[in-house]
């Protein structure tokens, strides 16, 4: 989704000034603060954490509702599965909303690579992994601190409100996104899909 | 007098990247930034570094002026005894030095704020501004806009006053408004819209 004040001048037309609107002033804050504590925190969290920011995080993800756990239980061998949790700036467990940071706790079940892909309330197909058509696959070595991938996703305004389906493709080699869609649309043990519902 | 000064609790607080902290230290220097951007300094020598009008381009540059001024490093190395307002325009400077010769974007001359070395070394005022007249165009944009929010219906410029004049986020306005964030997106989106068919119906959008 385009962000409302993509084009400036339009905002700046309708707060009826030359200058920032305090839209704009809001955005560009926003923004800023993604880049820079947003990020360091992501890292610090993900990599390396505080031990209390991390251990509250590992908490939230790591100890699911009861309801939940029946989803990650090996049933008669290793299946791959992911669970979608959001986090607030400060590692507490919070509703999935705009200025939340989503974060994956995997179980890879012996796959190597997973592929990452949500598609939205209005169709739109959104990539997380691979991050464009010339790559592939995540190598998931290295980047798993107790289950929890280092890559995450700062939800803003272009994640308009609805129900996502998020599909992630597990697999034992590195994948083009046009292989991931295939395995997608076979479906089988290696395909998960989850619901991420933006209030 | 500096932010800083005297304040050693903002101080930590901002090295320590709370958010609060940061928005404050944004919110208090903000309209000096942009001032600097958008009318362009003279340098020692009589150089002349022009401002920048395009709200993209100016966006872009204040946003990296402050994400600069909040990297980590940058936040633990202020030490809070120098005043914050020539280190911040130090790297305002310093970017539309480095634009100046990339020769990159839209550049005009507006209207200078000064020799911006001894502005920054002396934490000086920027000099006053002169009255530029709006280009024609713009001053028709901007009524253009007013006839169209008056045509608006009453929650539409509701609407308008909440994001627009004072800058709500689409969860709070939705909220004053009775409306779903989803309602609201879809009825800013038409307000932009409608706004553009009236700037172009006139040849003042492209």
């Amino acid at each position: 989704m385009k962000r409302m004040t993509e084009d400036p001048q339009i905002g700046r037309l309708l707060s009826g000034t030359e200058r920032a609107s305090p839209l704009e002033r809001a955005e560009i804050f926003d923004d800023v603060f993604r880049k820079t504590v947003g990020r360091e925190r992501l890292v610090r969290r993900a990599l390396i954490g505080s031990a209390a920011v991390l251990t509250v995080v590992l908490g939230a993800l790591i100890m699911p509702p009861k309801e939940d756990r029946d989803r990650f239980t090996a049933k008669g061998g290793q299946v791959a599965s992911f669970a979608l949790r959001c986090a607030d700036a400060q590692g507490q467990r919070c509703p999935c909303e705009p200025g939340s940071t989503l974060l994956f706790q995997l179980e890879p079940a012996g796959a190597s690579h997973l592929g990452l892909f949500a598609k939205g309330p209005k169709s739109q197909l959104i990539w997380f992994f691979p991050k464009s058509p010339q790559e592939t696959s995540l190598a998931l070595a290295g980047h798993l601190q107790a289950g929890i991938l280092d890559r995450a996703v700062q939800l803003g305004e272009e994640h308009p409100s609805g129900t996502y389906e998020v599909v992630g493709v597990f697999t034992r080699e590195p994948a083009s996104r046009a292989e991931l869609m295939a395995l997608a649309a076979r479906g089988g043990p290696q395909v998960v899909t989850r619901s991420l519902r933006i209030p | 007098m500096d932010l800083f000064q005297d304040n050693t609790g903002l101080l930590a607080r901002f090295r320590a990247g709370q958010r609060a902290a940061l928005q404050l230290v944004y919110e208090t220097y903000f309209t000096q930034v942009e001032t600097l951007v958008r009318r362009g300094f003279s340098v020692d020598g009589g150089a002349h570094v022009p401002g920048v009008s395009d709200p993209e381009l100016s966006r872009e540059l204040i946003q990296e002026v402050f994400t600069r001024a909040f990297a980590r490093r940058a936040r633990r190395a202020y030490d809070g005894v120098r005043p914050y307002r020539p280190y911040l325009l130090r790297i305002a400077r310093n970017l539309m030095i480095d634009r100046v010769r990339a020769k990159r974007g839209q550049l005009e001359s507006l209207d200078p704020v000064g020799d911006i070395d001894r502005i920054i070394e002396s934490d000086a005022p920027f000099i006053e501004a002169r009255e530029v007249e709006s280009a024609l165009d713009q001053k028709r944009r901007f009524e253009v806009t007013a006839r169209y929010v008056a045509s608006l219906d009453e929650g539409a410029r509701g609407l308008v006053q909440l994001r627009y004049e004072e800058g709500l986020s689409q969860v709070e306005a939705a909220k004053r408004l009775g409306l779903s964030r989803k309602q609201l997106r879809l009825q800013e989106g038409k307000v932009r819209d409608g706004l553009v068919v009236a700037l172009r119906e006139k040849g003042l959008y492209q």
